[in-house]
């Protein structure tokens, strides 16, 4: 965590994505986005990389974060999912069943914990 | 008899006595076994020619006159020494070691032999203790198997022929030449007697070996002696000639060699057996076949090709001819067939006369030519009385000659030689002669065969090997001829000629003494001259120095003295014979002159018997001058003397002449005498011929009357036999049980039928009748024998069998004889049960028919159907209640009627059909009529009427009949039914769903119009077809295997239903809820399936809308509750105290429960701007007064916008209430709305919020507030647009620029 803690987020509701940016921030971590889209999401990701991810699954309009997600995999950068959906429901393609995921509304700790087991299994 | 040394024999069989009889053999056989020892050890097995079909008491006539058991021979039966074993009649018998089989006749077996069946498997068993003797019998039966004994080294014994009643069989035993001894029955029994005690003494190897060796000691010493017999053994192998010698000393029952030897010297005739002994032939025809086919192929083929020269065949060691003859007939056959006409020749040779005497007969047995193929034997071979014969033309190629090989030139220019078995007899020297001897006889390279186990005796460069296993070689014409007929020995004189045998071969020609040189040179040189003269006087021998004295006479050349020798010793020399002979003692004739040329000399004439044989030597000495007187003195004496003797020989010649005239004159008288008698005799006989001339004539005459006569009774008998068998058909055709019985009930004859009824059999003629139980009862048999003969009427009676019931007619008639005489009775027995029966059933079938008739008469009165009867002019003759009730007239009133009278209406209209009916005379079936009838004259009826024609008997139509069945009542329900179905048929169309109807097995009957119309399909496309195979499930095979297993399961009672994708027009998919469903009959049999569905694509869309919907709503929720939560949490960062951070959060919640009702009151569809902003600034606005005013133009809003842009205005508005322009009454807030972009802003669409106249602004010293951060920060991000917040001094003014609208 020495030279990064970067956690991107990836929120398409403002007030929810803010939300989770300032409780990371305030257990220190830095905070990339949050982004609204996957577009301004992989156009960060092109110059930077973060710790780890947290992605909001459906970011609004029909869109969703699956295919971040795969490219997230592909670089080797940990990511949860938050999810509006019922956490057993099969929402979420297969691939991700790994991934670790919060069921909204969620509570700031529970963020923390879930970065925190994220960063370091990055590390 | 007592035995030596082994005590009581008859524990052991050393022997077995095979004795063979036919025709006149019980008389020999029953002496014979009167006289058998009892403890002899031999086995006696008696083979008697029987009857298979009578029952044989042989074994009591025998048993009566022995000690001896006497058993009959049974299958497997152990053979048991001292006992007699009696052969069945019905089985032949053959030896096994130990035991007897049965072997069942084979009756096509032609002749009959079972003696030599039985002698050839003793010889097997046997060997050399088998014993055969042939007892009185006709035919050869017994001769073949004697042979197989003799071969084998057995005994053969033959009853003489003069005490056998019928010669024929043991006559041909000894014919063979091999019986070894012949006498008469009764010395059989002490004969075995010896054998056995010979047997054995044998049988113990020691004493056996023993003999040998003695044998061997002194056989040169017996061959000498068979030599004289003309055949030389000295060269033969050993070990046979001893076997061959120790069996004759066995038979001679002499125990030492020296005895033996002495009974040859003495016994010529041992010696011509033991010369039999050791020839026997073994030969057969086409011995070892493949060595025949071989030589066929090999040397016969060729030989037969071969043209325009004899082809010769040599056989040495013929035997008894067969193997020339098997040559014969290959080489004849081959020959024919290449049509060659070159002349054929094969010599047979042997040393053995009697071998050769039965060649040349050329007769064989049955059994001996077994071997011959078939096509052969029928062209070379004919059937005689006792077996086979070659014929001519076969015998006449085959030259049979006594010859010796080993002594005699061998024959030359021959082709092929075969000369097998012969050189196993001969020892490796005499083979060694022999071989070069054949070479020399065969010309060119011709063939030579040889015995299995014979060879070439090293002579292999003569001949080259052609095939080894079966010994053919072939010669080297290259090789030189080893064998010289000149240097080969002086022939021996031919047997038979009664000359001295001369072993010329074992003469020591040239082994001649020092001796005898010189008494042979001294002869030759310096004796007197002499000769030997015969009996006759002929000259036999001549020495060198008589020949001086030998002149020959003019005319044919002759040996005799008086033609031969000079005149001067003729005279004397007859002289002094004729003394010799005459006193047997030698005479001299003193002082002879005889004129030599150029001197005349002076001999004495010696004659002196020499030999045995009549024969005389001659010797001329020379008389010396010395004796005392001159030679003139000499000759005027033998002149002298000479004339003497002519004086006497003339007085005795005159002596013998007068007594030869005296002789002659009492012949010449007796020959007078018996001329006169012989005269007389001429004359008598010349009567009495002509009296048997006339006797001839006489008849003569008779024979031809007899010759008539007997054609006559040729044609009668012919007549009588046709008649005879006509009689004997009909009786054996016939089912009559025919009997005739004589006047006295004696049964005379009968017709097998008659068997069934009395149990006669065909020999029971001449039994009386009354013996025999009858199946039928007739007591009154004799009764009625009586009456017919009374008064000659025929009696007739029914009799039937107790058991079965049969009925018979029984006819008793006088047999009357052809002249009219009564002589018994006929009885005939019908068998008339049958008849009986036929009637029996007449009579039931007639009271059948009677009730069936009251039967039809019941059902024509009482049957639903109507029927008359109408005549030709359409009156009634006859009509049924039924019918009468549809008229509505009684029965009765309608008869003589017209149909018009009582139908009026209905007439007509059937009227046409009758008439058609009675015009073409055929049946109108079926026609429907409808009409009114009498009965109901308001309600139209329908019939179904059937008008038949009615033939009288001689086949015109008299009459119709009618049929008349209502079915009014059906037509009506047939209505019924067809409106329903159509009805239901139109439901079915109507239908939503789609609808099937399909056979239990899936064959599709019917479908409905929504189904076949939906996917816009005919009819013939689909019915018909399998369910499973039709358009609508043609999109996917799964779909079809499971619709066809759907299928199945109904039509098992099943009830299926499942949604499925299926095909509609134009290849669409529809999803359906499908239904197969099984319809079935009262008895729970499916008789056909539905099949239905309806479309569900609809209902299955709005669910998975639903289901989206859901989600969606679940997820905003979520949102919701989120995005309350960071509310919450912000807030109560920045909280002075609970009821503040409540009163504060639940101003927000409310404003987001507005923005949600409005949302939800537009179906989430978005909502304007100015809805939005009128929730928040509603208490501010009222009709007269609007303290925020909207300027410009209205946008609309999609939902997130008006999520972000209500929360934001409700910050605006709390803010504006509590510190800005609408703090105060007369402050006012504008928002200016545009569409169509601003200077401000690059976004298309532009809000601007401004306050005006509230207190004056100043910028917060906290920043950090929920509003500023939510305009600030939360505001941009949800709509992605631009946000600007300027305090300005005269009130606050909110700049949001908004990208091109979603909504």
């Amino acid at each position: 965590m020495d030279h990064n803690h970067t956690v991107m987020i990836v929120e398409d509701e403002a007030l929810i994505g803010l939300d989770l940016a300032r409780s990371l921030q305030k257990a220190d971590y830095d905070v990339a986005g949050p982004f609204e889209t996957s577009a301004e999401a992989n156009k960060w990701l092109e110059q930077s990389a973060p710790v780890c991810a947290l992605l909001d699954v459906n970011l609004g309009d029909g869109s969703n974060s699956f295919e971040l997600a795969a490219r997230l995999a592909a670089s080797n950068i940990p990511f949860g999912f938050l999810t509006g959906y019922a956490a057993s429901k099969g929402h979420i393609d297969q691939q991700f069943n790994d991934v670790p995921k919060l069921s909204k509304p969620c509570r700031p700790e529970e963020v923390v914990a879930m970065v925190r087991a994220l960063s370091v299994r990055h590390s | 008899m007592v035995l030596e040394g082994e005590g009581k024999g008859s524990s052991s069989l050393v022997g077995l006595v095979g004795i063979g009889a036919s025709a006149g053999g019980l008389e020999p056989l029953q002496e014979i076994v009167a006289g058998l020892p009892p403890d002899a050890g031999l086995a006696y097995v008696v083979v008697q020619h029987l009857s298979p079909d009578k029952p044989s008491i042989l074994h009591q006539l025998l048993a009566e006159k022995t000690r001896l058991p006497v058993r009959m021979i049974e299958d497997g039966a152990k053979i048991v020494p001292d006992a007699i074993h009696i052969a069945p009649s019905t089985s032949d018998v053959e030896l096994n070691s130990e035991s007897f089989r049965l072997v069942p006749r084979d009756p096509k077996e032609r002749p009959h032999a079972p003696i030599d069946r039985f002698f050839s498997s003793l010889a097997r068993v046997r060997g050399r203790t088998g014993i055969c003797v042939v007892l009185s019998g006709t035919g050869t039966d017994g001769t073949a198997g004697l042979r197989a004994v003799k071969e084998a080294g057995g005994i053969g014994i033959a009853q003489s022929s003069e005490n056998a009643r019928f010669p024929g069989m043991p006559n041909a035993a000894v014919a063979t030449g091999l019986v070894d001894f012949v006498q008469p029955a009764r010395d059989v029994p002490l004969r075995l007697a010896d054998l056995a005690s010979h047997f054995r003494a044998m049988s113990s190897q020691a004493s056996r070996n023993d003999l040998h060796e003695q044998i061997e000691d002194r056989l040169s010493e017996i061959t000498e002696i068979v030599s004289r017999t003309g055949h030389d053994f000295s060269a033969y192998k050993p070990a046979t000639l001893i076997r061959r010698i120790a069996r004759r000393m066995g038979l001679q029952h002499t125990r030492t060699v020296d005895a033996y030897l002495d009974r040859l010297k003495d016994d010529d005739h041992e010696a011509g057996r033991l010369l039999q002994d050791f020839l026997i032939g073994v030969t057969k025809f086409f011995r070892d076949e493949e060595v025949f086919d071989l030589v066929r192929e090999r040397v016969i083929e060729p030989l037969a090709a071969r043209k325009g020269e004899p082809v010769r065949i040599w056989v040495p060691g013929c035997s008894t001819g067969e193997e020339v003859y098997s040559l014969a007939m290959l080489l004849v056959e081959a020959v024919e067939r290449h049509d060659n006409p070159a002349p054929l020749q094969i010599f047979g040779t042997d040393i053995d006369l009697g071998s050769l005497a039965h060649a040349r007969s050329g007769r064989y047995t049955d059994a001996a030519v077994q071997n011959v193929p078939k096509r052969l034997l029928e062209q070379f071979l004919a059937a005689d009385h006792s077996g086979y014969r070659i014929n001519p033309r076969l015998r006449e190629i085959c030259v049979f000659s006594p010859h010796n090989l080993a002594q005699d030139p061998p024959f030359s220019r021959i082709d092929f030689v075969s000369c097998r078995n012969l050189l196993i007899y001969l020892s490796l020297p005499l083979q060694q002669r022999v071989i070069p001897r054949l070479h020399f006889a065969i010309r060119g390279k011709g063939h030579l065969l040889l015995g299995p186990s014979e060879g070439l005796a090293g002579d292999d460069d003569l001949f080259e090997t052609v095939d080894k296993k079966s010994r053919l070689f072939r010669r080297r014409a290259d090789a030189e001829t080893r064998y010289s007929a000149l240097a080969d020995h002086a022939p021996r004189p031919r047997t038979g000629d009664g000359g001295a045998p001369v072993n010329w071969a074992s003469l020591p020609v040239h082994e001649a003494t020092r001796e005898t040189k010189v008494e042979q040179l001294y002869l030759q040189r310096f004796a007197q001259p002499f000769a030997l003269i015969g009996a006759a006087g002929e000259v036999v021998y001549l020495s060198e120095a008589m020949t001086a004295f030998v002149r020959p006479s003019r005319g044919a050349p002759a040996t005799s003295i008086d033609s031969f020798l000079v005149p001067d010793l003729r005279m004397p020399v007859r002289a002094a014979l004729s003394e010799a002979k005459g006193k047997g003692e030698t005479h001299t004739v003193f002082d002879v002159l005889v004129g030599t040329p150029g001197e005349r000399r002076l001999f004495d004439v010696t004659a002196a018997p020499a030999f045995e044989d009549n024969q005389f030597l001659l010797v001329l000495s020379e008389a010396r001058l010395s004796r005392g007187s001159t030679l003139g003195e000499h000759i005027a004496d033998r002149d002298l003397e000479e004339r003497d003797l002519l004086t006497r020989e003339n007085a005795a010649l005159r002596r013998q002449l007068s007594a030869a005239t005296a002789e002659y004159e009492s012949s010449g008288q007796e020959l007078r005498s018996s001329n006169e008698e012989l005269l007389s005799m001429n004359e008598e006989l010349q009567s009495s011929n002509e009296e048997l001339e006339t006797s001839r004539e006489e008849l003569q005459s008779i024979n031809e009357e007899l010759e008539t006569v007997n054609a006559e009774l040729t044609e009668n008998n012919q007549r009588l036999a046709r008649a005879n068998s006509d009689l004997k058909n009909l009786f054996e055709s016939t089912d009559i049980a025919v009997l005739f019985l004589d006047p006295g009930l004696h049964i005379r004859s009968f017709t097998p039928a008659t068997t069934r009824l009395f149990g006669v059999r065909e020999n029971d003629a001449g039994r009386p009748i009354s013996d025999f139980a009858s199946r039928v009862s007739y007591p009154e048999l004799e009764e009625d024998a009586r009456s017919v003969k009374a008064d000659l009427q025929t009696i007739e009676r029914e009799l039937v069998t107790e058991k079965t019931g049969e009925t018979y007619l029984l006819r008793m008639r006088p047999y009357r004889t052809t002249d009219d005489r009564l002589d018994g009775f006929v009885l005939t027995f019908f068998d008339i049960s049958e008849r009986k029966r036929t009637e029996e059933l007449l009579a039931r079938n007639a009271k059948e028919m009677e009730r069936q008739y009251v039967e039809l008469e019941t059902l024509y009165d009482t049957t639903p159907v109507g029927l008359n009867l109408l005549d030709r002019n359409l009156r009634y003759l006859r009509i049924n209640d039924r019918l009468a009730e549809i008229n509505g007239h009684p029965a009765e009133a309608h008869i003589g009627r017209l149909q018009a009278e009582m139908v009026p209406d209905i007439d007509p209209k059937i009227a046409g059909l009758q008439r058609q009916v009675f015009d073409t005379g055929k049946a109108v079936i079926g026609t429907e009529v409808t009409g009114y009838t009498p009965a109901e004259p308001d309600r139209e009826r329908v019939w179904i009427v059937d008008y038949y024609p009615v033939r009288s008997g001689e086949g015109e139509v008299f009459a119709i009949g009618s049929c008349v069945r209502e079915i009014t009542e059906e037509r009506a329900l047939v209505r019924k039914l067809a409106a329903s179905e159509s009805r239901l048929r139109r439901i079915l169309d109507n239908m939503v769903a789609f609808a099937a109807v399909l056979e239990p097995d899936g064959t599709l009957g019917e479908a409905n119009q929504p189904a076949m119309e939906r996917a816009e399909l005919k009819a013939e496309e689909v019915i018909g077809k399998k369910f499973w195979d039709t358009y609508w499930w043609s999109h996917s095979e799964e779909v079809a295997a499971q619709v066809r297993g759907a299928i199945e399961r109904a039509a098992s009672g099943e009830q299926v239903r499942y949604d499925v994708e299926v095909r509609v027009a134009g290849g669409a998919l529809i999803t359906i809820d499908f239904q197969v469903a099984p319809v079935m009959d009262g008895e729970g049999e499916v008789i056909e399936l539905i099949a239905s569905g309806y479309d569900i694509t609809e209902r299955r869309a709005a669910e998975v809308r639903l289901t989206m919907l859901l989600g969606e709503l679940q997820h905003r929720v979520k949102n919701t509750l989120a995005t309350v939560a960071a509310i919450s949490r912000f807030l109560a960062d920045n909280a002075t105290s609970v009821s503040a951070y409540e009163d504060r959060l639940t101003a927000r919640l409310e404003a987001i429960s507005r923005t949600h009702d409005l949302l939800t009151a537009e179906g989430w569809g978005g909502a304007s701007l100015h809805e939005v902003l009128s929730l928040e600034a509603s208490p501010y606005q009222s009709a007269e007064i609007s303290r925020v005013r909207v300027k410009g133009d209205d946008i609309r809003l999609d939902p997130k916008e008006v999520l972000s842009l209500g929360m934001a205005f409700h910050e605006l508005v709390t803010n504006a209430a509590k510190y800005g322009a609408l703090s105060t009454p007369e402050g006012e807030v504008t928002v200016t709305v545009s569409e169509g972009g601003a200077e401000w802003t690059d976004y298309p669409r532009s809000i601007v919020w401004k306050e005006k106249g509230g207190p004056e602004v100043s910028p917060p010293h906290n920043r950090s507030g929920f509003g500023s951060f939510l305009i600030e920060q939360v505001l941009a991000r949800d709509l992605k647009g631009e946000v600007q917040l300027h305090y300005e001094e005269d009130g606050v003014r909110c700049c949001i620029g908004l990208p091109d609208g979603g909504a």
